[in-house]
């Protein structure tokens, strides 16, 4: 194997990552502060790509005003399932949090066959980027530099977001003690309506932004939920890095796995997630749990 | 006269934060011994190393001569130490009797039984009811224990406690939650039930007035260590004690 | 008294119904009682320990695949595959369990969902062993439990056994310890409970009784797919116990009636069946905490 190979595999390892990266960092946030498992998370990534699709009407030039509108409506959208749906359930046991949110989950998966049809859709590249860049001997498209591009720069503004900002203060406060911030006088609800938000208005540009390369299917949330709580299991619930490197970690050994055991690389990662949950539950760049003395 | 309770020069650091150092007790037959200090001082934790939910870094706790240490709760429990958690009160799923009778099949080793109905387990439910009337609740046995209030919670859970014919019941702050009448109510219950019963007790309190009234022998815990030990007259006037609790 | 005249009327239904059931009827009959059995199952360690397994359809899958597999590799007969089945996936479970029951909450969810998916991962790919994707087909349970009557019958006498199980041990002494540790994990051990023991018995006997659940699939869909395996199959026994109302002892058998009568009909008439489904779940957690059995006011039957 040559060293021009493993270069090609890590950047499709990268590829992957990226998109990874982008399904799962709005479930950690959604996770860490809200305390929600989102079984719709990746509903609202495939809603993305959807959205997308029928915002530039096959246009693929239309990619890059699509992708800020495909944003712009997952936050919304986003709020709106908040505000409508699971405040009512705020203080309920966790399990109607689940099955609430699955019941989102095929409330969208459904509704996005009865407006779109069940057909594959496929967008394609803008032109200036629909060619291939030889590595290796084998074509690696462009694209995928603006899947990683994409995600390298959301996780920076993220970064800089909770790190440098006020409000992105009061989000990690939330993830932390959401009653000290009540008694600081801050306005929790809308505070976690805006985290919901932003969680689904990530996944759902993440979903558009896969659509250029991937075709879309109503399927396909059903399986990107589970990819995603891999990557925050793996990485860390309520953390953005170990969203990061989890979905790093999980597209390198899918795109190196392919190779040394293409059958079973998916069950690795399984394994993956087995073991993390028993040996350091709370993720690889998650907190522990205070210790209670 | 062998000690009911002796703990020795116990030791516990959490990520290396020292919350026990060399701290040692004992409690003698039939005494009330009350385990106080400020906040943080240990008491807690002092507790939970007795009862088994965490293990010492060194030392020993013996019941009556046998040793404890490094044993679950579960274990701790079934070897005639009787506990009472501060905020542990009942399971409030089920009725007041049927808490009670689980206390009993526990302590008996028969709850695994899982082809007969909790209904046909006469003696233990006898049982169940004798305690029930020790504390009093005789007459509430059927209600479900999510309706009482924390008071006979409390209660219920004392006799939970004591199902196993306990050499030793341990209670973690008994009266906290409870209002002033309440508490003076709770501290002549304990003083009645337990001398009547002849049994040892010791108990963890932040409420100075129940413990002056309650213990025999106070042991005084500060940051970590035991700053005093003795009879009420002479905690309540000790310079160093007064000054620890003025301090906090 | 009244409660035992509606019990007879029931059971005379049941006991009945091939007579005056539609073909299409009974088979709908037989799906509702599978999946009653595996929501069943499901709630044994549900609402005994609170704990949500999001991973039985691991168990519901090796009933299944033992099975299937016997049936085609070693030419065993239908029904004696059953204590195969009901051993294999107990088995799983007990692995699983060991592993899971000493976490909690969120932890255990995903914990038994990986497992679960693992063992999909593998059966779904291991073509040489499971047959992949493409599942065991062309199974035939023989001319007797081929028959949708006797079908019908051996799911209705495995489900009330597997009921009678759960309610006997739901007021029996282990039932109560396990509630024990349930509502108060501190007190329980302070009465003299260990709560790995009873969580992982509990756990592998649900197990079990899903595997049996995933024995009668077999004979009703004569074949066996590694989606018996995926997350969705754990979903649709949580779905049917929690819209039967997790609470009631009757509750999943409930919920899982109008999860497939639904189903049926739905789909009889739209194929927007998920759409239908998942509107009537939100309808329901907003406006039905206590599921369906909670419409009646049942609580857990004391019985």
């Amino acid at each position: 194997m040559d060293l021009s190979f493993v270069v090609l595999q890590f950047l499709t390892g990268l590829a992957y990552a990226s998109s990874l990266f982008l399904l799962a960092v709005g479930l950690s946030l959604i996770f860490g502060a809200l305390g929600i498992v989102n079984f719709a998370h990746g509903s609202f990534y495939m809603l993305g790509a959807y959205l997308l699709y029928w915002v530039v009407r096959g246009d693929p030039e239309g990619l890059w005003w699509g992708l800020v509108v495909v944003a712009a409506l997952g936050f919304v959208i986003g709020a709106a399932t908040e505000r409508l749906l699971l405040r009512p359930v705020y203080g309920r046991p966790e399990h109607y949090q689940i099955l609430l949110t699955y019941a989102l989950l095929l409330v969208i998966e459904d509704g996005v066959k009865l407006l779109f049809g069940s057909a594959y859709k496929s967008l394609g590249p803008p032109a200036a980027l629909a060619y291939p860049v030889w590595i290796a001997g084998a074509p690696f498209p462009a694209y995928y530099f603006v899947q990683i591009a994409l995600a390298l720069a959301v996780a920076g503004a993220l970064w800089f977001f909770l790190q440098r900002t006020r409000s992105g203060a009061l989000v990690r406060a939330a993830t932390q003690d959401r009653e000290m911030l009540e008694a600081l006088g801050v306005n929790v609800p809308r505070l976690l309506t805006v985290v919901f938000a932003m969680g689904i208005a990530l996944a759902a540009l993440g979903g558009a932004a896969t659509l250029p390369m991937q075709t879309v299917s109503p399927g396909i949330a059903v399986e990107a939920v589970i990819s995603a709580f891999i990557v925050v299991v793996v990485g860390g619930l309520g953390s953005v890095w170990g969203a990061l490197l989890g979905a790093f970690l999980i597209g390198e050994i899918q795109a190196f796995g392919v190779l040394v055991l293409p059958e079973f690389s998916i069950a690795f990662v399984y394994l993956l997630m087995v073991v993390v949950l028993l040996v350091r539950p709370w993720g690889l760049l998650g907190r522990p749990p205070a210790v209670r003395t | 006269m062998v000690d009911v309770l002796e703990v020795s020069r116990v030791r516990k650091s959490f990520y290396g934060f020292v919350a026990l150092d060399d701290v040692s007790l004992r409690v003698e037959p039939g005494r009330f011994h009350a385990l106080v200090g400020p906040n943080g001082a240990g008491k807690t934790t002092l507790f939970n190393v007795i009862v088994g939910r965490y293990r010492p870094d060194a030392g020993e706790v013996r019941l009556e001569g046998r040793r404890l240490t490094g044993l679950p709760t579960h274990r701790v429990v079934r070897g005639g130490l009787g506990i009472s958690f501060q905020r542990a009160q009942a399971f409030l799923s089920m009725s007041v009797l049927e808490n009670v009778t689980l206390a009993v099949l526990a302590q008996e080793g028969r709850t695994r039984a899982a082809w007969r109905p909790l209904r046909d387990e006469r003696e233990a439910r006898e049982r169940a009811r004798e305690l029930l009337g020790w504390v009093g609740l005789a007459e509430r046995a059927g209600e479900p224990a999510e309706a009482l209030p924390l008071g006979d919670l409390k209660r219920v859970d004392i006799a939970m406690a004591l199902a196993g014919r306990p050499r030793l019941l341990l209670l973690d702050e008994p009266l906290a939650g409870l209002s002033r009448s309440e508490r003076r109510e709770m501290v002549r219950f304990i003083e009645e039930l337990l001398r009547g019963l002849g049994l040892t007790l010791l108990f963890t309190e932040h409420d100075t007035e129940a413990v002056l009234r309650l213990a025999d022998r106070i042991t005084v815990l500060h940051q970590g260590r035991v700053l005093a030990e003795g009879a009420p007259d002479e905690i309540k006037n000790d310079a160093r004690v007064v000054e620890a609790f003025l301090g906090e | 008294m009244k409660t035992n005249a509606w019990i007879l009327a029931v059971l005379a239904l049941l006991l009945s119904a091939p007579w005056w059931l539609p073909d299409y009827g009974l088979e709908v009959a037989i799906q509702a009682l599978i999946l009653a059995l595996f929501a069943t199952a499901f709630n044994l360690v549900f609402a005994e320990t609170g704990l949500l397994s999001f991973g039985h359809a691991a168990f519901f899958g090796a009933g299944a695949y033992t099975v299937a597999l016997l049936m085609q590799r070693a030419g065993w007969p239908y029904l004696l595959t059953l204590p195969a089945a009901v051993l294999v996936a107990g088995l799983l479970a007990l692995v699983i369990g060991f592993f899971s029951v000493r976490t909690s909450r969120i932890y255990f969810t995903m914990l038994t969902l990986a497992f679960a998916q693992l063992v999909w991962a593998v059966v779904h790919k291991w073509y040489a062993f499971t047959g992949g994707d493409n599942g065991i087909t062309g199974l035939h349970p023989g001319a007797l439990w081929g028959d949708a009557r006797a079908l019908y019958y051996l799911a209705l006498l495995l489900f009330a056994l597997g009921f009678y199980l759960v309610r006997a041990l739901h007021n029996s002494p282990f039932g109560y310890a396990l509630r024990a540790i349930r509502d108060n994990p501190a007190r329980a051990e302070a009465v003299g409970l260990s709560p790995f023991g009873y969580l992982l018995a509990a756990f592998t006997l649900s197990g079990a009784l899903a595997g049996a659940a995933g024995f009668l699939q077999v004979a009703w869909q004569r074949s066996a797919f590694p989606d018996f395996l995926y997350w969705t199959k754990s979903a649709e026994a949580i779905i049917a116990a929690i819209l039967g109302g997790a609470q009631a002892l009757f509750g999943p058998a409930l919920g899982s009636l109008v999860f497939v009568e639904l189903g049926a009909f739905v789909q009889s008439r739209t194929e927007y069946w998920p759409l239908v489904l998942g509107l009537v779940l939100l309808a329901l957690v907003l406006f039905l905490p206590q599921g369906l059995a909670g419409l009646g006011g049942g609580g857990r039957a004391r019985g």
